[in-house]
């Protein structure tokens, strides 16, 4: 499973907190340039995971490793994180504020305020550069708060629910500056339960629970291993049942003159297609994608 | 220590554009001055006494009186109306009265009748002996032996020394008490605006802490220092401290007690910031600091009233108190060199013990930002939790 080339490697990662679980041996990997959609239940320790990643967390078993070496204070300091629970200094001004955290990361003084500058900008803040945060809206403060994750030019994005709480624009605001990180070769891993935009924006995902792995890769690779082929058709006229008489096929869900196929092994979609004509006026036939949602529930609930 | 010094910076700034230090330190500096400006008058720095002379044998008593005591002016005025009339005003301490009388206000003043009567007999002698054809230089050589070498067994100063302890506990009360709940309170404002975990993303603990307790210990001292300068200067031109050195090495004695103190306390401040989710659980959560802090300023107090006395002494080496209570006995001089320094070795060796144990309380419990962490836990999850 593991791809040696990937940037970002979570190797058996476990953690304990008391007779918790948080993690129990959670493995993975990001791929450089790749948008990695994080998802789990509630508790399913994305948060532990991340937490890791960065290193504010100690894992009691497994490593992280940046390009192939146990990640160290150096290259973390190349990391940029945006914790699930928003934190910036309410009486500070956004762009000194975000050229202190520059200066953290280890930018010079001249550059970390000339990427302030520019990520004030980007993010539709010029105008209050220099206002403190706490005046600012709770949709500007998340502006500043991805800015703060972002001011450092990071090698490795690490963000904890970065679109909860945000409007219609902020999600494209962001959405759009994930995407071009990303472009730019910067690994970009983000959990959300908004599994729709995960679909929409991710090229890679993981989805944990109990700590533990339960699928990971791209996209089309988990919808191709959570089963056969679906097809959506509509056929009028026709009698109950003869869908189900096509050898390999099976009847997943029924409304009306609607149908929801599988094709299991042994399959034809052409004998699908002369069956359904066979039995009434076929109207419509299309390929059917699983919804991340789908594999989300059939991996988490296997039952 | 870049990190660090980013962050001490940071505190720095943000405390200079405050407007509670601000007006803390324009407060510091009212009580200050005003100490010195009140002591200086109620102490009699000015110590000139006025007497006014009637008549022309009064002018010589005057003469002779200036001569035995510097401090004496002389008035001429022209009769005893006017010397009745400047004693009421005040504006004369004593009149002298046709060289045969002493005139006070209310009560005599011993001090000053005794040279005065002194230097009515001088004049005296001088006349008769001069009458008796004697040399004029002899008899002056004979009426002004040299005198006699003054010593005692106990010097007594002027109390100057006490009063300076006494300013100097009060100010390094205020800066211990405000400058350690300043830590606290910035530790926790770090967990409740949940900053800390970005910061914890990028530096770690420790250079956080220390960070943090340098920048506002840095502060602190620089309002010290304002302070007891601009108070220095204020009691050195009221007359209330005569000495310059006494002033300097007062400053330079609270300075570095306040470092000491500042160290002990700031750590054990910081620990307590982190081990609390909200400032609301902070004030019931640093109340054993600020009364240690509170019980060491009387303690201070009574040492200086009674140097000598069991409490001030034990209290001398004691870590958390020993700041409040070794500055004063420094300047006030009832601390021997040996106690000086067995106090100093033991509250430099409590900073020693307590910087890594509080990095280690802090690190482990300041990112547990909903429920307040105990001790135990704090010390247990500083080895588990953070990344090597």
């Amino acid at each position: 499973m593991r791809d040696s080339h990937a940037p970002l490697e979570l190797d058996g990662l476990t953690k304990r907190y008391g007779d918790v679980m948080a993690l129990d041996g959670l493995t993975f990997s990001v791929s450089a340039g790749s948008l990695h959609g994080f998802v789990g239940p509630n508790g399913a320790g994305k948060t532990t995971a991340m937490r890791i990643v960065l290193g504010v967390l100690g894992a009691d078993a497994g490593e992280v490793r940046w390009r192939g070496a146990p990640a160290d204070e150096n290259d973390r300091r190349r990391f940029g994180y945006m914790p699930e629970e928003r934190g910036l200094y309410p009486k500070m001004r956004v762009r000194e504020q975000l050229a202190y955290l520059a200066r953290l990361h280890g930018r010079d003084s001249a550059s970390a305020h000339e990427a302030a500058d520019r990520w004030v900008r980007r993010l539709g803040l010029a105008e209050r550069g220099d206002e403190v945060v706490e005046s600012l809206s709770l949709g500007n403060q998340q502006r500043v708060q991805l800015g703060a994750a972002l001011v450092h030019d990071p090698e490795l994005l690490v963000l904890d629910e970065p679109f909860s709480g945000l409007d219609p624009m902020g999600v494209d605001v962001l959405a759009e500056v994930l995407a071009e990180r990303a472009r730019a070769g910067v690994p970009v891993v983000f959990s959300s339960h908004q599994l729709e935009l995960v679909e929409r924006l991710c090229d890679e995902v993981s989805i944990v629970a109990g700590g533990r792995l339960v699928a990971t890769g791209p996209l089309s690779r988990l919808r191709a291993a959570a089963g056969p082929p679906l097809r959506r058709l509509r056929v009028e006229g026709a009698a109950d049942g003869w869908a189900g008489a096509v050898a390999g096929v099976r009847v997943v869900e029924r409304r009306g003159d609607e149908l929801l196929v599988e094709l299991g092994d042994g399959a034809d979609e052409d004998a699908l297609v002369d069956a359904a004509r066979a039995a009434g006026s076929l109207r419509h036939l299309s390929e059917e994608r699983r919804t991340l949602t789908e594999l989300f529930r059939d991996a988490v609930a296997p039952a | 220590m870049r990190e660090a010094r980013l962050v001490a910076l940071r505190e720095i700034a943000t405390r200079l554009r405050q407007r509670s230090l601000q007006l803390s330190t324009v407060l510091s500096l009212v009580i200050v001055v005003g100490i010195a400006v009140a002591a200086g008058v109620v102490g009699g720095g000015d110590d000139r006494e006025t007497v006014a002379v009637v008549g022309p044998a009064s002018a010589q008593v005057g003469d002779a009186a200036r001569q035995l005591d510097p401090g004496v002016v002389t008035r001429r005025l022209d009769d005893r109306a006017a010397a009745e009339q400047a004693l009421r005003d005040g504006d004369v301490d004593a009149a002298v009265l046709d060289g045969r009388e002493i005139l006070f206000e209310r009560n005599a003043d011993d001090g000053l009748a005794a040279v005065l009567q002194e230097a009515s007999a001088r004049v005296r002698a001088a006349q008769t002996l001069r009458g008796a054809g004697l040399d004029p230089a002899a008899v002056s050589d004979a009426l002004s032996p040299p005198p006699l070498a003054v010593a005692s067994l106990e010097p007594e100063d002027d109390g100057a020394a006490e009063l300076v302890a006494f300013v100097v506990v009060l100010i390094l009360f205020g800066q211990l008490l405000s400058y350690g709940m300043a830590v606290a309170t910035g530790v926790v404002e770090e967990k409740t605006s949940r900053i800390v975990e970005v910061l914890l993303a990028t530096i770690r603990p420790w250079q956080l802490l220390a960070g943090k307790i340098v920048g506002i210990g840095l502060v602190g001292l620089g309002q010290l220092l304002l302070v007891t300068v601009i108070g220095g200067v204020a009691a050195l031109a009221t007359g209330s401290i005569e000495v310059s050195s006494d002033v300097a090495v007062a400053i330079g004695v609270a300075l570095a007690w306040y470092v000491v103190g500042y160290a002990i306390y700031s750590c054990l401040f910081a620990v307590t910031g982190a081990l609390v989710p909200r400032q609301e659980d902070l004030q019931s959560a640093a109340a054993p600091l600020t009364l240690a802090i509170t019980a060491s300023y009387f303690v201070g107090f009574v040492a200086l009233q009674s140097p000598d006395g069991l409490l001030a002494r034990v209290a001398a080496y004691v870590p958390l108190s020993s700041p409040l209570v070794m500055a004063p006995r420094i300047i006030a001089g009832d601390a021997s060199t040996a106690e000086v320094v067995v106090s100093l070795a033991i509250a430099l060796a409590t900073i020693a013990a307590l910087v890594p144990l509080a990095a280690r309380l802090y690190a482990g419990s300041v990112l547990q930002l909903r429920t307040r962490v105990s001790v135990r836990r704090a010390w247990r999850a500083a080895a588990t939790d953070r990344a090597g």
